[in-house]
């Protein structure tokens, strides 16, 4: 194996072979001439420090002078044996010596060119590379420890070790170094041939990791440490695990999106998540309230000192409108503060607590289906802790969190509605199985889809049946036309309504009323009918009608009595009526004749009478007189009663019908030695009235009065009353009271009691004393009735009576 | 004017109560016993009143009054009905009929002729009073 170099016949290859050359066939002359043996030595020399070919070009040229020097040619062409031999010797021997001193020189420049190239090497490594002798002290620095503890060689070698790695050179459990390093010590922790990472020191003290392997020479007398500074792998490598964790937390957190079936637990969860595994040191979610626009914290994890500070939404200028978590939520895109200290939106922070340990935050807007709703609030503990990969991958987590909330809305919402649905249908099913009657509900070809319990117990027929059968089949032949016609109205108008005969399996048959609606039923048209039983129903119409028809006949014959009542009631009235006008005539027609006569003859015009004559016709007259009036009392009642009694109002003097008619009753009162006493007021307003039921009524309660007074006075007061209340019922209006006061006999209570009603007087004991027909007072009351008024009484036994009498001053008609 | 007055009624005692009571007045009293009698009555002796009993046979007073106003001379012959009915009505009745006046049986003797010379005097208001 030859260099390059080795194998070119350059100038100095020749220069070494010509000098070999001459220094041989010099040395060949001086010390032993005729001999060619220092011209092996050339040849070899010229092989070893020059190459191959200078060897060659050695050789041949020493060949040449041995032929020509030291082997003297016989100068003919005769070549002598001896001659021959020994050149063909040192033709072998130079040709062995050439391969010989060709293999020493390749051996020596291998040598040589390595050691170069190692040394290069060392000098030139990316690695640091120290040398340090038995005693730990620096005998090789390269350039790259150079660099690497940023101290120069000169400062370093020769130097104790521990300058460089004290920490690695320090026994442990042996305490400080001792004054004079121990070989054995120096390397505990460096395991030959095996990689350690120790802490190296920079010039100015700064330390750094860095990876040594150590590899002793073959001598023990120095120890090479090859050396690399890993900080940057180191970081890279936190980097990376910094990387893990958050995609960790990530995946944290869409587990917990997977897993957490409600709101609260999954925010709960992200918040542990992001502590946990984000390395933060707090995390928390904040929410809108509506009401107060104030994003309120809900859910918190990690440093439990002090609040989460409520925060307003709205930027009205305050510090907590500013806040991270408020400009999140306006901006709806992340709001990143990496030094928490030197930024004044963070102020509501600082105030809430003295959390000296956080740094950094950050906020997140959290979306409800393209709406912010919330923010993601997370605090470390670094100044510049949020990266873009942090930021990125806590977006992201937002971005997971608000899906999954939409996702959990729209859950719930299905949720919600398919509760809704199952209520729904859990009220359809209690409102069809709840219906007093039988429901049902059969498609357009009569297949039975669909009926309640009671459809099924009032047939009698099985499910499996059912499903089986025909609406037609539940009705008798007789009605199944009905059906049919019943049935294709509904398809076609909507519904219709039945009665009809339900026809159970056991061939019951009773009486319902049915009520059919079309309904679309998956896409086919069908029909929902209930059925009610009207056999109570029916029962009670008939009952009804039954009694209807008894009535009816009822009413029928009643009227037919009562109109024969009527005709029968109509011609008592009639015979009534020409009974009176009769009994009125006949009766009176006889008394013309006794009371006309009788005057005629006391008045003596018929001749003179003796005295007895007169008394005698004196008491015809009396008698014929009473009998008059009894007639007309009799007549007079009965004229009321029968409602035959007319008024004629008139206007008169009530004062001179009450003297007149005292007048007429002063002989009897004069008779029977009573004093009769009128008290008149100065002036009343003429009356409209009745004069002549006016004038009867004065004359029956003054002759009452003093039928039953024996001894004292009858008085009788007339007072004018401007607003009289005659009856209770009637509105006031002016009006007289006409009091009758005597001091007779009195009546009790019974006797007042039935004072006024007709024929009284005939009843009772009086009847004899007193003269009579009793009509008297019935007949007044019934008069002051007629004219609008009203009498009463007020009496005791022995104490005398007083009538009282009220009349309006005008009839009721006219007065209102 | 004659003083004769006509009496057309049918009960004889009270004919001859009227005309006893009136003839002792002064009076000529013509009477019958029926209306048509006393309509054609009324023609021949030209009564200066007529006192005209309502319940008559055949003919009651009410035709009667009508009949007799019908007749020229006697449209202004006082007309006075006596009547024992006194029953709803009958005033009404009578003057309607064309009576002048009415009276009540039965008669007091002792107001009697005075009542009729009221009427006779000449149309007056309706009667004045009987009998209670």
């Amino acid at each position: 194996m030859s260099t390059p170099s080795g194998e070119q016949l350059g100038p100095r290859p020749i220069a070494i072979a010509l000098g070999a050359v001459g220094a041989a066939t010099g040395l060949s002359y001086v010390l032993a001439p005729h001999t060619f043996s220092s011209h092996y030595v050339a040849v070899l020399v010229a092989t070893t420090y020059g190459n191959t070919r200078a060897g060659a070009l050695t050789l041949a040229i020493s060949a040449v002078l041995v032929a020509y020097v030291f082997v003297p040619p016989t100068y003919g062409f005769v070549v002598s044996r001896e001659s021959v031999i020994s050149m063909t010797l040192f033709l072998v021997v130079s040709g062995a010596l050439l391969f010989l001193g060709d293999r020493l020189r390749a051996r020596t420049q291998t040598a040589r060119e390595t050691a170069g190239e190692l040394s290069d090497l060392v000098a030139s490594a990316m690695d640091a590379i120290v040398t340090v002798d038995q005693g730990g002290r620096v005998v090789l620095f390269n350039a790259a420890a150079e660099k690497m503890f940023r101290r120069p060689r000169t400062a370093v070698e020769g130097r104790g070790m521990e300058l460089l790695l004290p920490r690695a050179l320090r026994s442990e459990g042996s305490g400080a170094r001792t004054s004079e390093p121990d070989p054995e010590e120096v390397w505990i922790g460096l395991a030959r041939g095996a990689v350690s990472t120790v802490r190296g020191v920079r010039e100015g003290g700064e330390e750094f990791p860095l990876e040594v392997s150590v590899s002793a020479g073959k001598s023990d007398a120095v120890t090479t440490l090859v050396l690399r500074d890993i900080s940057k792998r180191l970081a890279a490598l936190r980097e990376i695990e910094r990387l893990q964790r958050l995609y960790a937390a990530l995946s944290q957190v869409n587990q917990a999106i997977v897993w957490m079936p409600t709101r609260p637990q999954l925010f709960q969860k992200i918040c542990e998540v992001l502590v946990e595994f984000g390395r933060l040191r707090l995390a928390w979610i904040a929410w809108l309230d509506p009401e107060t626009q104030q994003l309120v914290p809900i859910v918190r994890h990690g440093d439990t000192q002090g609040q989460i500070p409520t925060v307003q939404v709205e930027d009205d200028g305050s510090a907590s409108s500013r806040s991270p978590s408020a400009q999140a939520f306006r901006e709806g895109s992340p709001y990143i503060c990496n030094d928490l200290l030197a930024d004044p939106n963070a102020d509501p922070w600082r105030e809430s607590g003295a959390r000296s340990t956080i740094r950094a935050s950050a906020a997140f807007p959290l979306r409800l289906r393209d709406q912010v709703v919330g923010t993601l609030g997370v605090c470390a503990d670094e100044v510049g802790f949020f990266r873009e990969q942090e930021v990125a991958l806590l977006v992201e987590a937002a971005m997971d969190v608000s899906f999954a909330m939409s996702t959990l809305a729209d859950k719930e919402e299905r949720q919600r509605a398919e509760e809704a649905a199952a209520a729904e249908r859990r009220f359809s099913e209690t409102l069809i199985e709840s219906t007093p009657g039988a429901l049902y509900m059969y498609d357009d070809q009569g297949r039975f889809l669909r009926w309640n319990q009671t459809f099924a117990e009032v047939t009698g027929y099985s499910a499996e049946e059912i499903r089986r059968m025909h609406p037609r089949d539940f009705f008798p032949s007789n009605e199944v036309e009905l059906l049919e016609r019943r049935v294709a109205e509904v398809f076609a108008t909507g519904k219709s309504t039945m009665e009809g005969t339900f026809l159970a399996k056991d061939g019951t048959q009773r009486p319902y009323f049915f009520t059919g609606q079309r309904v679309e039923h998956e896409g086919r048209r069908c029909l929902v009918g209930v059925g009610m039983d009207i056999t109570e129903q029916k029962r009670a119409e008939n009952a009804v009608r039954e009694l209807a028809e008894s009535l009816e006949r009822k009413v029928v014959e009643r009227t037919r009595d009562l109109d024969a009542a009527r005709a029968r009631a109509e011609s008592a009235d009639k015979l009534k009526s020409s009974f009176l006008a009769t009994m009125s005539h006949e009766l009176r027609t006889p008394m013309n004749s006794i009371i006309g006569f009788t005057g005629i003859m006391l008045q003596g015009l018929a001749g003179p009478l003796t005295e007895e004559q007169t008394k005698q016709l004196g008491m015809v007259r009396g008698s014929a007189r009473h009998l008059l009036e009894l007639i007309n009392d009799v007549l007079d009642i009965s004229k009321i009663e029968a409602e035959r009694l007319e008024i004629h109002p008139e206007p008169f003097d009530l004062c001179a019908a009450v003297e007149r008619t005292a007048g007429l009753v002063a002989p009897l009162a004069l008779r029977k030695g009573l004093r009769l006493d009128t008290r008149l007021p100065t002036a009343v307003p003429p009356m409209v009235s009745d004069r002549r039921r006016v004038d009867q009524i004065l004359l029956n309660l003054l002759n009452n009065a003093l039928k039953f007074t024996d001894t004292g006075a009858v008085t009788l007061t007339l007072e004018y009353v401007a607003d009289l209340v005659a009856r209770e019922e009637s509105p006031a209006a002016p009006g007289v009271r006409i009091q009758v006061v005597d001091t007779g006999v009195g009546m009790d209570e019974n006797d007042v009691a039935t004072l006024f009603q007709p024929f009284k007087q005939l009843d009772s004991g009086l009847a004899r004393k007193h003269e009579g027909t009793g009509l008297g007072l019935a007949i007044c009351r019934r008069l002051t009735v007629l004219l609008g008024g009203d009498i009463r009484v007020t009496s005791a036994p022995g104490r005398g009576s007083t009538f009282t009498v009220t009349l309006p001053l005008a009839p009721r008609s006219e007065a209102s | 004017m004659s003083r004769t007055i006509l009496l057309i009624e049918d009960n004889e005692q009270n004919r001859y109560l009227v005309t006893f009571l009136l003839e002792r007045s002064g009076y000529r009293v013509v009477s019958v016993e029926d209306g048509r009698r006393g309509i054609e009555m009324a023609r021949t002796c030209a009564p200066s009143l007529i006192l005209l009993d309502i319940q008559l046979p055949t003919m009651d007073g009410y035709e009667v009054a009508r009949a007799l106003r019908q007749q020229t001379p006697l449209r202004t012959t006082p007309i006075v009905a006596v009547t024992s009915y006194a029953m709803p009505g009958d005033r009404e009745k009578a003057l309607a009929a064309g009576c002048t006046g009415y009276l009540e049986k039965p008669i007091d003797p002792e107001t009697f002729v005075a009542d009729v010379e009221r009427f006779h005097a000449g149309p007056a208001e309706g009667p004045e009073e009987s009998s209670a």
